[in-house]
């Protein structure tokens, strides 16, 4: 299955800004390098705006985000809470319990992921494949005689 | 104020009200489909090397079949662009202009006169742009400053809490014994196919 990807308008940490196509995983917008994640931004559909495109920047609905905080919600768009379809309060308390509810979600979808490696199934993948081909062919051979 | 008033409000530009286009022929489909094209030429390429057992067919087949193989795949699975137009939101500014604005309902880049503050680099074309927001209060565009105020670190949300390293080790299913040995069976199977091939084709 595809990666799904949106995008982000990402404010690096000296001010400047870019455009950039996210993976989206575990309800984040996510960097990742080697399949290990590097740093992730919290994702809600209510926080989208529509961007319309320019010079090369392709039109999408844009989250904005910065280097230094998961949440970047300027028009408070979302709705405050505990749940981690909602923002935390900006308070020790409400993030600590906010970031708990997070990781307990986690626990439970690693808990039904199954181990799959993509170079395994690559490697499968091109077994299977030159299976087929032989057996093509030694069945156009075959019949043929 | 209605979602609508709001934006007309914020953008000061006429709403053309037509859908999102999906744009058709895309160089991803091309793509795919010049994959899908090399794979199903080495197949064939790989008949005819059945038929007349000449090592140049069968090396371009299986070359063809792969290389076209992945393509198709990458391609597939590649999905950087939306493929929309959002015609509702106007068309985009064809020209150089010198600031990006962020509405409630609408991001665009846009010609403010007298720009205040310092522009910011856009790493998308390395030119500058005076970031602006629309503040809901004065019901103006005032200068975009990020907020002090955090809620939790990028890196370690993702390494700690999303990835949590030690859970992921202990909650991982271990692979049966089946799921060990499948590259190893095909490899078993693929040797004897090719020595039902030698013994009924004579090595031919």
């Amino acid at each position: 299955m595809a990666t799904e990807k949106k995008t982000q308008l990402y404010f690096r940490d000296a001010g400047s800004f870019e455009f950039i196509k996210r993976p989206l995983k575990y309800s984040c917008m996510v960097q990742e390098e080697n399949g290990q994640l590097i740093r992730a931004w919290k994702h809600f559909y209510s926080n989208q705006i529509p961007f319309a495109g320019y010079k090369n920047i392709s039109a999408d609905t844009v989250t904005l985000g910065f280097a230094r905080d998961i949440i970047l919600d300027p028009f408070n768009k979302v709705p405050t809470g505990l749940l981690p379809s909602e923002k935390p309060t900006k308070t020790d308390t409400g993030i600590k319990k906010w970031i708990s509810q997070v990781a307990e979600n986690q626990r439970h979808t690693y808990r039904t992921q199954i181990k799959s490696s993509f170079k395994e199934d690559a490697i499968n993948w091109a077994l299977i494949g030159t299976l087929i081909l032989m057996m093509i062919g030694w069945l156009i051979r075959y019949a043929t005689g | 104020m209605q979602r609508d008033d709001v934006m007309k409000k914020e953008v000061e530009t006429p709403i053309a009200a037509l859908p999102a286009v999906k744009k058709r022929y895309t160089k991803r489909a091309f793509y795919i489909a010049i994959g899908a094209l090399a794979a199903i030429a080495g197949i064939g390429l790989f008949a005819i090397y059945f038929f007349t057992m000449n090592m140049v067919f069968g090396g371009m087949g299986v070359v063809l079949f792969f290389s076209g193989g992945f393509t198709f795949y990458y391609f597939w699975n590649k999905d950087d662009s939306t493929g929309f137009v959002i015609e509702s939101l106007g068309a985009p500014p064809k020209e150089q202009v010198n600031s990006l604005c962020i509405y409630e309902h609408v991001v665009k880049f846009d010609n403010i006169a007298n720009p205040e503050g310092w522009p910011s680099t856009c790493h998308n074309d390395n030119k500058k742009y005076y970031v602006y927001i629309w503040d809901k209060v004065t019901e103006k565009l005032i200068p975009f400053i990020l907020p002090d105020q955090q809620y939790y670190e990028p890196e370690v949300f993702a390494q700690r809490v999303l990835a949590l390293p030690a859970h992921r080790k202990l909650f991982t299913r271990k692979p049966k014994l089946f799921q060990k040995l499948k590259t190893a069976m095909l490899v078993l199977a693929i040797a004897i196919v090719m020595l039902l091939i030698l013994t009924t084709t004579g090595g031919s």
